[in-house]
């Protein structure tokens, strides 16, 4: 039992404490109490998908903190290239899969898995083998294909995106998970999770006439997932995003909140400098996040 | 000469004269394609792959438009005056729709053997041409690189200072490039330059 004095003092010292080191108070007592991520970024090694997705989600606190009961999930993986799952140019459909039917158990009403295809749907979906993942998990399957699956957004502090026309179910869904594959690119070095939103756009053209690099970082101003999976199980090293070029298998997910962060870490996979790639720097330079590897929480597990 | 022909030439045009003979000029002129019997030096007509050589492929091909109601992507598109009256009706590709993915229905459905079922990889039907003053890439410095990144023979490359190259050998004209192209007036465009027929 503690004394009226006693308790009297020990309130004192910690209001003055919390008055003096307001952001050591605020990181000593509330972070647990609030359950706020201890790392920015997670990264799984492993090869049981399912347990180190669950692993990984559990220092966010879970999928639930993510996912509410009667949730309406969109999971936007990369399925725009024909190519089977060991190409690496897809999202590994195990992964997508898992993800359903976690999303699932976390009480989702719908999940749907959506992409705006390059190739056909018809040859992608079925190749890269995720339409049958996501049905084998009882989740729905669409490609965006067609202007009247998108609508009109006008964008507010970007600065070379003003107007873009992104997919209608976004306007529904509560949740967006983005899902994408870590590959080379032919005209921005690497792709990952802020490239991949492309795969949420109508008019893909005028990103690349326009801007190229500042449409990335302006969309992604635009639309911001709540979670970002980069798979890195195999990663493309040569000809990408197209292949079918060297694989590498890395058997790792990282996993974090912000596309930037998990795209800095996603670098350092190829043994790139975060700052040499030019979306990523002029993010950071735009406070979109930080990617400075060295400044990031990143959390190692193995599973 | 004729009396009558020295006069008309003696005499000078009349405004009436002149306006019909204009007028009457141009639109023959826009109409030019059409009087083609048969367009075979046509080079922006591509036809499907696996196509037999053009007098036997009009001969065969009896306008039954399976191909284009199969083709996954909707390139194929039926003809106007493209390949000339004797060829209208028939398959070729349109480059503004899509490009070719090489799923080969077209000559899996074909009735008559105007298409032959051929593999992927021998499939020819054009050969690509980037227009240097027109690519942004190119001419403005700008980084777009779209069709590098969806050639699928990759037959498109990057220079040192990033501006795509064509690697000849590799492109099957496939018209993919073309469609991607950001440009108004596409600064990649196919031409059936080389193509095979069987």
């Amino acid at each position: 039992m503690l004394t009226r004095r006693e308790f009297l003092s020990k309130l004192i010292q910690i209001t003055t404490a919390g008055i003096l080191f307001p952001s050591n108070f605020k990181n000593i007592f509330f972070t647990k109490l609030e359950g706020a991520p201890l790392s920015d970024l997670v990264v799984v090694e492993g090869v049981n998908l399912k347990e180190m997705l669950y692993k990984g989600l559990q220092d966010f606190g879970g999928i639930k903190k993510f996912v509410k009961k009667d949730d309406f999930v969109i999971i936007h993986p990369n399925i725009s290239w024909s190519g089977t799952p060991d190409m690496a140019v897809n999202t590994n459909p195990d992964l997508v899969g898992e993800l359903v039917e976690l999303c699932f158990s976390a009480g989702a009403k719908k999940v749907k898995v959506i992409d705006h295809t390059i190739r056909v749907p018809i040859t992608t979906f079925g190749q890269s083998g995720i339409e049958s993942a996501v049905k084998k998990a009882k989740g729905e399957i669409k490609a965006i294909n067609s202007q009247g699956d998108f609508y009109k957004v006008k964008c507010k502090g970007t600065k070379v995106l003003k107007e873009v026309e992104i997919a209608n179910d976004l306007k529904k869904a509560d949740v967006l998970i983005n899902v994408p594959v870590a590959k080379v690119h032919s005209a921005t070095e690497l792709t990952m999770c802020m490239k991949n939103l492309m795969g949420l756009v109508w008019d893909r053209k005028y990103f690349h006439g326009s801007d190229l690099n500042q449409c990335i970082i302006d969309l992604n101003k635009v639309i911001k997932p709540k979670l970002n999976i980069l798979d890195a199980t195999r990663i493309l090293l040569t000809n990408g995003p197209q292949g079918s070029g060297k694989v590498r298998k890395l058997n790792k997910i990282a996993l974090g909140k912000s596309t930037v962060e998990v795209d800095a870490f996603g670098c350092t996979l190829f043994n790139i400098k975060p700052e040499e790639i030019v979306y990523l720097k002029k993010a950071q330079e735009q406070k979109l996040g930080e990617i400075d590897i060295n400044k990031l929480k990143i959390k190692y597990i193995k599973v | 000469m004729n009396e009558k022909i020295i006069n008309f030439l003696d005499k000078d045009i009349s405004r009436r004269n002149f306006l019909g003979i204009l007028f009457g000029g141009c639109i023959s002129f826009s109409l030019r394609d059409f009087f083609y019997l048969y367009n075979y030096k046509n080079p922006r007509l591509l036809r499907p792959p696996g196509a037999v050589k053009e007098d036997k492929f009009l001969a065969l091909c009896i306008r039954c438009q399976a191909c284009v109601k199969v083709c996954p992507t909707k390139t194929l598109q039926p003809t106007t005056f493209e390949a000339g009256i004797f060829g209208i009706y028939t398959p070729r590709l349109e480059p503004k729709i899509a490009g070719c993915e090489m799923t080969m229905a077209c000559a899996k459905v074909c009735p008559t053997g105007a298409l032959k079922e051929i593999k992927k990889e021998d499939m020819k039907i054009g050969l690509a041409n980037i227009d240097k003053e027109t690519c942004i890439n190119w001419k403005e410095g700008k980084l777009c690189l779209i069709c590098v990144e969806h050639c699928p023979t990759l037959a498109l490359g990057v220079d040192k200072k990033k501006r795509p190259i064509l690697i000849p050998e590799k492109c099957n004209g496939c018209a993919i490039c073309e469609n991607v192209c950001p440009v108004k007036e596409p600064s990649i465009i196919v031409l059936n330059i080389g193509e095979k027929r069987y």
